[in-house]
């Protein structure tokens, strides 16, 4: 059957056709490794996820590699497909991967976890690593949510820890050095520092997460494939620095990418140009966890809109901290288009902040709104979250109070010609993460969850703010699977057999079932999510260094009950162990 | 004004006319051809497409248009956007628009229907009137496609009906040919090739 008859009978068909522009097609015959590199949702996510181009540049650099990429299927493709046994096939060649040397897997929410079992099923795999031959490809993961590779580790052979880069061509090394012999490149994998093979792997061994010293040195894409039909980022990323030095402490971002490594402008100002060039695009984000917190932003902004203004190239800078953002900046964005403003305070109150070591004060708010109402901007963003340790009432309503303080200030500035000022308050519900000062905190249950969702809304009387916020049962599958242990295997083959997948789609998501299923195997919430972890037990993530020390953690954990702020790493090195990966000479953020 | 002509085939036929446009606003920037802009708070490309094409519908005689600040030759443009267009796009010809996309009137379409004969086509054709729904900005409305479609010509093949249709196309009256085949052969699996191969004025020239 050709993928042909299929298409037309679908919503999205540019979403499987392939033969967009810059894709890499090699000849099959030419090449010694396949590699089918899968993003576990959609097409128009999976073609904005950064990572998943860095890689496949990386792998179709090498004349003997063809990285092929791979997308879950929306359910009336799946639908089709299962109708005419049509297995999950590469974009690129629309080849069987069941054939290909790797499947490799990027996880990069908890949430996408039923869609990995689905796409190895759809493949025409068993979904389970110990029922898979010796013939059958080797299926790989890597990504954030490996840090706790073990709600995932009966079903993926194994885990590469950290960045890319680097180790994936080790891989691919090591397999041709082992002939396609996947019993031996597994054991051999498994001694690799950065490797994690659960079904050989001694637990008393910690898997160090890999590193890339220096970010200027390893290749970034040149060359961007253009897609077809639209994704959800449908621009250029590029990517300016990794690690933060922000310590907040819910933020798992912000401590499993330590340290903090900041590209040079000129490189990337080349880089630009070709990207612009190959693709066409216009529009460019500069992608980091804190903008702003890149040391030469200023220079390089003038760079970047030496370049862009000329060319009608809009420039967008996401993560801009409210903190430092600088008027002359915003100015000068401005000068190429205007878009609302975003700023994430997190929390309601100067208490909570400083519980968090959000290191954000009300001032900083509101000279952050002031450059922005008087630069013409009269609608604001704000990102805060519920259910963070040590919450109280008094917090939530803090939220409520703060968004109404930012409206009467907006009119008590009188700005000419206003067309009105517009607060939004988008509301995320906190989940304890692994390698976090909070992974020992217990997430808040569904029904408090609702209940302080509905006392912020009720506690809103302008019509200028809007309240966003999610129903909050896919942050309690979040908050299981993020702190899970290998138990969590049978729940989630369970949940996907009873038709769980894209979970992080609304319309698609059943907590029915996912309830269902947590019955059937004895899951309790209050076990995972809802549970206090202590300081001094096993974590199921143990077996993993991701460089920053429990010791650490625990300390900085003690300091929010104090409501006590930390310092950032440009101000003092606190000591959080991440220099025992990298070394001195990579961890230097002055 | 500069008039392109170029073929939508092959994978190409998956993109929405959005999609499309899209597409052809940034293969004109990579080729650094000078397009001129419009002026205002949010500068587009002047870019004009004739009658747009449905997804899933092959093109093979398709126009858009551009202005441009500075001179180029012809053959250049047309050589650049080759070089930088994806899968299934391709320039067939630019030159100096000499007619106006509005005097656009009607399109012919071969489409091949798997599985259907000419014996199908025309007990399906015999019938008094033809009328089915047809989704447009106000919501559906019926049509009758017996009075629509304005001619048509078909042969048996090996595996299936070889049809021709010359069908209303442009601004005023438009028709699918998607509608026609979906009406014909409403089954779900079933398989047809639609393409679109030229248009006509309203005085039945070729544009």
């Amino acid at each position: 059957m050709e993928l042909e008859r299929l298409l037309l009978r679908v919503k999205n068909p540019a979403w499987y056709s392939g033969g967009e522009l810059n894709t890499a097609v090699k000849d099959k015959n030419a090449v010694k490794t396949r590699f089918a590199f899968c993003f576990p949702d959609l097409y128009d996510v999976a073609m904005s996820h950064l990572g998943i181009k860095i890689l496949y540049d990386i792998l179709n650099r090498r004349d003997d590699i063809w990285c092929e990429r791979v997308c879950a299927p929306a359910p009336d493709m799946e639908e089709l497909m299962r109708q005419y046994d049509f297995p999950l096939f590469g974009l690129e060649s629309r080849d069987p991967i069941k054939d290909f040397d790797f499947i490799g897997f990027t996880l990069q929410y908890e949430l996408s976890y039923t869609n990995v079992l689905n796409m190895l099923d759809l493949a025409g795999l068993p979904v389970r690593s110990c029922d898979r031959t010796e013939e059958m490809p080797v299926v790989i993961a890597g990504g954030p949510c490996t840090v706790n590779p073990e709600p995932l580790a009966d079903f993926i052979d194994l885990f590469n820890i950290g960045e890319g880069e680097e180790t994936l061509l080790e891989l691919v090394d090591l397999w041709q050095e082992c002939n396609g012999n996947k019993g031996e490149f597994l054991r051999r994998a498994d001694q690799l520092e950065s490797c994690y093979v659960p079904a050989l792997h001694d637990r008393s061994v910690k898997v160090r997460r890999r590193i890339i010293k220096d970010l200027d040195k390893v290749p970034y894409p040149e060359k961007l494939i253009v897609p077809n039909a639209k994704a959800i980022h449908d621009r250029i990323s590029m990517e300016i620095m990794r690690g933060c030095i922000r310590g907040c402490r819910f933020c798992q971002a912000g401590m499993i990418y330590r340290p903090f490594r900041q590209k040079s402008p000129e490189g990337m100002m080349k880089t630009i140009e070709k990207l612009c060039k190959s693709t066409g695009y216009d529009e460019i984000s500069l992608t980091s966890l804190s903008s702003s917190d890149y040391d030469k932003l200023p220079q390089f902004a003038d760079m970047l809109l030496d370049y862009c203004t000329p060319r009608k190239i809009n420039l967008a800078l996401p993560s801009l901290r409210i903190d430092n953002f600088s008027e002359d900046l915003l100015k000068k964005l401005r000068a190429v288009r205007s878009s609302g403003l975003t700023f994430a305070p997190e929390a309601g109150t100067q208490r909570l902040r400083d519980a968090i070591n959000k290191n954000i004060t009300e001032e900083d708010i509101f000279e952050s709104c002031r450059i922005a109402f008087t630069g013409g901007n009269s609608s604001v963003k704000l990102y805060f979250m519920i259910g963070l340790p040590t919450e109280t009432d008094e917090d939530i309503l803090g939220i409520a109070d703060l968004a109404q303080r930012i409206v009467d200030y907006y009119y008590s500035l009188k700005i000419k010609g206003g067309r009105g000022v517009s607060v939004t308050i988008s509301l995320s519900t906190f989940v304890p993460k692994p390698f976090t000062p909070f992974q020992w905190e217990p997430q808040i249950p569904l029904e408090e969850i609702h209940r302080r969702q509905q006392l912020l809304k009720n506690a809103i009387t302008s019509r200028k703010i809007k309240l966003n916020y999610h129903e909050g049962k896919t942050s309690v599958l979040e908050g299981i699977f993020s702190r899970g242990d290998r138990k969590l295997g049978a729940l989630l083959e369970c949940a996907w057999r009873k038709g769980c997948i894209l979970d992080a789609w609304d319309e698609h998501f059943r907590f029915d079932l996912w309830t269902e299923a947590m019955e059937e195997c004895g899951i309790r919430t209050e076990d995972y999510a809802g549970r206090r972890y202590q300081y001094d037990e096993e974590l199921p993530w143990d077996v993993i260094d991701c460089g920053v020390s429990k010791s650490f953690l625990i300390r900085e954990s003690k300091l929010a009950y104090q409501n006590k702020t930390s310092p950032n790493c440009k101000e003092k090195c606190l000591g959080c162990g991440v220099k025992s990966i990298c070394g001195g000479d990579v961890c230097d953020p002055v | 004004m500069i008039r392109f002509e170029f073929e939508k085939k092959d994978t190409a036929i998956y993109m929405s006319h959005l999609d499309l446009m899209r597409c052809m606003t940034r293969a004109l920037t990579r080729a650094e051809i000078p397009v001129k802009y419009t002026e205002g708070f949010n500068p587009h490309p002047y870019l004009v497409f004739a009658a747009p094409l449905a997804l899933g519908i092959c093109g093979e005689k398709e126009y858009f248009e551009i202005k441009t600040t500075e001179e180029m030759p012809f053959e250049e443009m047309k050589e650049r956007l080759n070089a930088t267009l994806p899968q299934g796009l391709k320039i067939r010809n630019a030159e100096e628009s000499k007619r106006d996309f509005n005097d656009i009137e009607s399109a012919r379409y071969v489409l091949f229907v798997e599985g259907k004969t000419v014996a199908d086509w025309e007990r399906f054709f015999s019938a008094e009137t033809i009328p089915t729904e047809k989704k447009t900005k106000r919501g559906m409305e019926t049509v009758d496609l017996k009075t629509e479609i304005l001619g048509w010509e078909a042969t048996d093949g090996e595996k299936g009906l070889s049809l021709t249709l010359h069908l209303p196309c442009g601004n005023r009256k438009n028709l699918s040919p998607l509608l026609v085949v979906k009406t014909f052969a409403p089954e779900e699996e079933a398989y047809y090739t639609v393409s679109r191969k030229e248009f006509f004025d309203k005085d039945g020239h070729r544009f």
